[in-house]
C-alpha cells in the first residue's frame, strides 16, 4: 500500500506548513511507539493505537487496537471503513483521510489540534462533557417563537379565518381542530344548547356586542318593558344583553338579582324626573304599598280599572252586596240541608294551575240558598217542595219579566187563582169548555200584567235581586229594570305574579280577614306588610330570599293593562276626572 | 452591605403587592354583580386590565435585565418588583376569571401564567439556595481550575501508566476517555453516576493489575530465595545472573509502587470529578427553571393576545 503521510502545522490564521513522507507498507500503524508509521507524540495515544489495512475486497479498514476505541467522525468506534474526507481523532491529533485517484492509495493529513499546549487533556475533557446549559439561550428563543406562533395561529388566526370563511368554519366546527369553540367562555343557557356550536347565531359582527336583532331573530314578539307607543323610558334603549348574559351555565340567562331593576327603579327621579312612579331599592325597606286594581262601572262608558294604594282606603265598586261575615258565621247559615258552616273553599276554588281563584258563579255557589222565588214572601223558602217552588231565571232582567207575565197569563187562563184582590173571573174556577166574554178577557189580562209587574217590582226592588244587586229602574218605562253589571276584580295586583298554590300551607285568613268584613266594598287584599312577614331581600337571615323577579317581570305580559291596551285606555280616560285618571294611569310619566 | 432582592428597600414591593392583592380580594368580596362573578363585570374588566398590564410589565424584565446601561432603576429593584408583583398577579388573575375554568384559550392563558409564576417561585428558591451552596462546596476553587486540575491529574496518570507498560496505559486511557462530567440537561440535573462508575472500573482494573504484579513479584522473590540453593548446586552460575534476578525483583516492586501511586491519583481525581459534578448539577438546578419560565412567558403573551382579542371579537 502506497501512502503519503502529511504533517500539517498551522503557522498563522491562514498559513500552514505541510511536510509529506511517502510509505509503502502492508498496513499503516498509528501510535506513540517509535516504530509506528503515523507517530503521534502524545501521552493520550497508546503505543500501538490503531492501524489501517486493506481488506480482501479492496476497502480500507481502520481498526482500533485499544479497548477505549478511536474517534471516527465524532463517534467512538472499534473499527470503520475509510472513505475520502473522514476524520480520525487520536489524542490531540486529527487525521484527515484523502483517497486520491492516482499516485497514492491513501493520503493522511496529520494535524495537532489547536489549543494551548498542555491544555489538550482539559480541552478533551470539556469536549466530552456537557457542562452548563449550553445553547439554552438559542433553545429558549426557538421554543419561545414556536410556542408564540403556535398559540397565536391555533387560537387566534385559525378561528378568525373561520369567521371570515364559512367553508373553513364548517370544517373547523366539524373536526376537533381549534375553531371559535376554543373561545367559548362558559356553558350556554340550556335553551341555547340547540345551536351551541354556531357562535355566529348571536355573535354576528366582529367587535360589536351581541345585538338585540340577533335575539329577536328567534324571540319575535317578546313584549317590551313598557308600551313603547305611550312611554319613552330609559328602559327602551336597554339591550337584551344588559340583563340576559349567556355563558353563565344552563340556568344563567335569567338573573334574579334585584340590582338589574334597582339601577333604574332605585333612582327613578334622576333617570326620569317627571315620573310618578315611586322609587324602589329594597323589598323589605323601600318598596311602596301595593295598589289594587279595582274595576268600576261608569254608566255609558263601561268598566274602568283603577289602581289604588291599599293604605288609601280603597273601596271596591263591584256593584255586588256581599257581607263575608254573615256567610262565615260560626253557627253556620241556613240552607236546604239545614245549618251549614261555610269555609273559604266552599266558594273560592282555585283555577287550574292554582295561581288565581275561579270566578264565583251564582248557580254554583249562591243558588242553593238564595232562591229567586216568587209566589212566596219567604226569603228562604226551604219548606216549599221543589216542584211547587216558582223561580225567575238569574242573569237576565228581561227574562224575569217575561217569566212572570207568562206565569200569570197562564193563571188567568186556567182560572181559580186564589187571590181575594183579583177580579172574580180570575178567582172563579172554570168548567171545561167555558168561554170568557170580551170584558172578562180584558179584565183578566190587565190583572195578569199588573200582577206580573207588582211581583217583578217586589223581586227587583225589595227581595231576590235587590238582596245582592243594585238595580236601576228607568223612569219612563212602566216596568223596566236593569241590574248594574257586576265585576269582582280578577287580578287584584296586575303588575305582580302571585300564585296561591305556593302559599297553600297558610290559612286564608292570615292574609284575607274575611270573617269580620261586613261589606263587599271592603278590599280584603293583604298589604305589603303581610308579605314582609316572610319575604325579604337576599341576605336577610330569617326570611325567604325574594328578589324583584320573584313577583315582577321585566317584560310586559299580556293581560296586564300595559300589555297593549294601555294606549286605548288612555284615550278613554280623557273624559274622566283628573283624580280617576291619575288613579288609573299611575304608571304614566 | 449586600441586600437581597427579597428585602429590597425594606420590602417595598412586597408591601405594594400585598396591597394590590388585598385590594383586589376586598373588591371581589364586596362586588355584587347582577350575574355570576366573571371577567366581564366592571370589576372583571378592571382586574383583567391590571393583570394584562402586569404581564406585559413583567415580560419587560427580560428586556430591562439586558440593558446594562439603563438608568431606569436598579436591576435589584426590578427583580424585587418582578418577583412580588408576579406573585400578586396570581391573585389578580384568579379573581379576574372568578374561578371560572374551561377547556378554552382563556384557561390556557391562565394555566400558562400559573406555570410561569410557579417556575418563577422555583427560581427564587434556587437563587436563595444554590449560589451559597456552590460557593461553599467549591472551597474557593472555580470550576475552571478544578477542570484544569483534573486534566493535570490525567496527565500525571498517563505519565505514570506509560512507565508501567502498555496495559496500564490503556487502562488509564480508557478511563480518561470515559470520564464525562455533566452531559445533557437531564444528566446534569440528576448528576448521573457514569464518571464515577468509569473511574471505579479503572480502579478495579488497576487493583487487578497490582495483584498480578504482586504475584509476579512473589514468584520472582521465591526464585531469588531458591537461587542460592541452585547456585550451590550449580557451580558456575554467574554473578550477572544473580544481579539481574535481584534487579528484576526490585523493578517489579517499583511497579507495584507505581500502581499504588496511580490508584492514589485516581482517588484524587475521583473526588475532584465528584465535586465538579455536584457543581455542575447545582449550576443546572440554579438555571433550569429559566428553560420553562422564559418560553412559557412568551407563550403566555400569545395566549393573552388571543384571549383579549377573542373576548372582544365575540363581545
Amino acid at each position: 500500500m502506497r501512502c503519503l503521510i502529511r504533517t500539517v502545522t498551522r503557522t498563522g490564521r491562514n498559513s500552514l506548513i505541510q511536510q509529506g513522507k511517502e510509505y509503502t507498507v502492508e498496513r499503516i500503524t498509528i501510535g506513540r511507539a517509535a516504530d509506528q508509521v503515523v507517530f503521534l507524540s502524545d501521552l493520550r495515544v497508546a503505543l500501538r493505537h490503531a492501524r489501517i489495512s486493506r481488506t480482501a475486497d479492496g476497502r480500507l479498514l481502520l481498526l482500533a487496537r485499544v479497548p477505549s476505541g478511536i474517534h471516527y467522525n465524532d463517534a467512538v468506534v472499534q473499527h470503520a471503513f475509510l472513505k475520502d474526507g473522514d476524520r480520525i481523532g487520536v489524542g490531540g491529533y486529527e487525521i484527515r483521510v484523502v483517497i486520491p485517484a492516482e499516485d497514492y492509495d491513501l493520503i493522511l493529513d496529520v494535524e495537532r489540534l489547536p489549543g494551548a499546549r498542555g491544555q489538550e487533556l482539559k480541552a478533551a475533557l470539556l469536549a466530552r462533557s456537557g457542562i452548563g446549559l449550553k445553547g439554552a439561550g438559542a433553545q429558549m428563543r426557538r421554543w419561545s417563537w414556536a410556542l408564540f406562533l403556535g398559540i397565536l395561529t391555533l387560537f387566534l388566526i385559525v378561528p378568525l379565518a373561520g369567521f371570515y370563511s364559512k367553508p373553513l368554519q364548517q370544517v373547523l366546527r366539524s373536526t376537533p381542530l381549534p375553531g371559535d369553540g376554543s373561545w367559548d367562555v362558559g356553558r350556554l343557557a340550556s335553551g341555547h344548547h340547540a345551536f351551541g356550536q354556531d357562535c355566529n347565531q348571536c355573535h354576528q359582527a366582529a367587535f360589536i356586542p351581541v345585538r338585540d336583532a340577533a335575539c329577536l331573530d328567534c324571540h319575535r314578539g317578546q313584549p317590551d318593558h313598557v308600551d313603547p307607543q305611550v312611554f319613552d323610558t330609559a328602559a327602551q334603549g336597554t339591550r337584551c344583553t344588559a340583563c340576559h348574559k349567556d355563558h353563565n351555565g344552563p340556568q344563567g340567562l335569567i338573573r334574579p338579582e334585584s340590582a338589574l331593576c334597582t339601577t333604574c327603579h332605585g333612582r327613578l327621579q334622576r333617570v326620569r324626573p317627571r315620573t310618578e312612579l315611586p322609587e324602589v331599592t329594597d323589598f323589605a325597606a323601600a318598596h311602596p304599598q301595593f295598589r289594587v286594581a279595582l274595576p268600576s262601572y261608569i254608566d255609558g262608558i263601561g268598566w274602568l280599572e283603577q289602581r289604588i294604594r291599599l293604605d288609601q282606603a280603597p273601596r271596591e265598586r263591584s256593584n255586588l252586596s256581599f257581607p263575608h261575615d254573615r256567610h262565615l258565621q260560626r253557627e253556620g247559615v241556613r240552607s236546604p240541608r239545614g245549618n251549614v258552616v261555610l269555609g273559604c273553599a266552599d266558594c273560592h276554588e282555585p283555577q287550574p294551575g292554582g295561581a288565581r281563584m275561579a270566578p264565583i258563579r251564582f248557580e254554583r255557589h249562591c243558588h242553593e240558598c238564595h232562591k229567586l222565588a216568587f209566589e212566596t214572601t219567604d226569603d228562604y223558602p226551604f219548606t216549599i217542595p221543589p216542584e211547587e217552588l216558582r223561580e225567575v231565571p238569574h242573569g237576565n232582567a228581561g227574562a224575569v219579566l217575561e217569566t212572570l207575565e207568562g206565569y200569570y197569563a197562564r193563571q188567568v187562563l186556567q182560572g181559580g187563582y186564589p187571590d181575594p184582590a183579583a177580579p172574580a173571573v180570575v178567582q172563579r174556577r172554570r168548567r171545561p169548555g167555558e168561554r170568557l166574554t170580551g170584558e172578562e178577557q180584558l179584565a183578566a189580562l190587565e190583572w195578569s200584567r199588573d200582577k206580573a209587574a207588582t211581583t217583578a217590582r217586589e223581586l227587583f226592588e225589595y227581595r231576590a235581586c235587590a238582596k245582592c244587586h243594585s238595580v236601576i229602574k228607568a223612569e219612563e218605562a212602566v216596568a223596566a229594570w236593569r241590574v248594574t253589571p257586576v265585576r269582582v276584580a280578577q287580578a287584584w295586583f296586575p303588575k305582580a305574579r302571585f300564585t296561591h298554590e305556593k302559599h297553600n300551607t297558610m290559612e286564608c285568613t292570615r292574609c284575607h280577614n274575611a270573617p269580620v268584613s261586613n261589606t263587599s266594598a271592603e278590599v280584603l287584599m293583604p298589604g305589603i306588610d303581610h308579605c314582609r312577614d316572610c319575604h325579604a331581600d337576599p341576605g336577610a337571615p330569617d326570611k325567604l330570599e325574594s328578589t324583584c323577579i320573584s313577583c315582577h317581570g321585566f317584560h310586559m305580559f299580556r293581560g296586564m293593562p300595559d300589555g297593549g291596551g294601555l294606549a286605548a285606555l288612555r284615550e278613554q280616560n280623557a273624559g274622566l276626572g283628573p283624580a280617576e285618571q291619575n288613579a288609573h294611569s299611575s304608571t304614566k310619566r | 452591605m449586600h441586600e437581597s432582592f427579597l428585602v429590597y428597600r425594606r420590602f417595598r414591593y412586597l408591601k405594594l403587592s400585598l396591597l394590590l392583592a388585598l385590594l383586589s380580594a376586598l373588591l371581589y368580596g364586596l362586588h355584587r354583580p347582577a350575574e355570576p362573578p366573571n371577567g366581564g363585570t366592571w370589576l372583571g374588566y378592571t382586574l383583567g386590565t391590571i393583570g394584562a398590564l402586569l404581564i406585559v410589565w413583567l415580560l419587560g424584565f427580560g428586556v430591562r435585565k439586558r440593558r446594562y446601561h439603563s438608568r431606569l432603576g436598579s436591576l435589584s429593584g426590578w427583580l424585587s418588583a418582578h418577583v412580588y408583583l408576579g406573585t400578586a398577579l396570581l391573585v389578580v388573575a384568579t379573581l379576574h376569571c372568578a374561578f371560572q375554568f374551561g377547556w378554552n384559550v382563556h384557561t390556557l392563558a391562565y394555566g400558562l401564567m400559573v406555570v410561569v409564576i410557579l417556575s418563577g417561585f422555583y427560581g427564587v428558591f434556587a437563587y436563595l439556595r444554590y449560589p451559597g451552596r456552590i460557593t461553599e462546596a467549591n472551597a474557593g476553587l472555580y470550576e475552571d481550575a478544578m477542570l484544569s486540575e483534573i486534566a493535570e491529574l490525567d496527565r500525571e496518570c498517563l505519565g505514570v501508566a506509560d512507565k508501567l507498560g502498555d496495559k496500564a496505559h490503556q487502562i488509564m486511557l480508557g478511563s480518561i476517555e470515559r470520564t464525562r462530567i455533566g452531559g445533557d440537561l437531564w444528566q446534569q440535573l440528576t448528576a448521573t453516576r457514569r464518571p464515577r462508575v468509569s473511574l471505579a472500573g479503572a480502579e478495579q482494573s488497576l487493583i487487578k493489575l497490582r495483584k498480578e504484579l504482586e504475584t509476579e513479584q512473589v514468584t520472582q522473590m521465591q526464585t531469588l530465595v531458591q537461587m542460592p540453593l541452585l547456585l550451590r548446586q550449580q557451580e558456575g552460575a554467574s554473578t550477572t545472573t544473580i544481579v539481574a534476578g535481584e534487579a528484576m525483583a526490585a523493578l517489579s516492586g517499583a511497579k507495584v509502587e507505581q500502581v499504588r501511586r496511580l490508584l492514589d491519583l485516581l482517588g484524587r481525581k475521583k473526588a475532584l470529578v465528584e465535586r465538579v459534578q455536584q457543581n455542575v448539577q447545582q449550576q443546572a438546578l440554579l438555571r433550569v427553571w429559566l428553560l420553562l419560565h422564559v418560553p412559557l412567558s412568551i407563550a403566555l403573551l400569545a395566549a393573552l393576545l388571543a384571549h383579549i382579542i377573542s373576548v372582544f371579537f365575540y363581545w
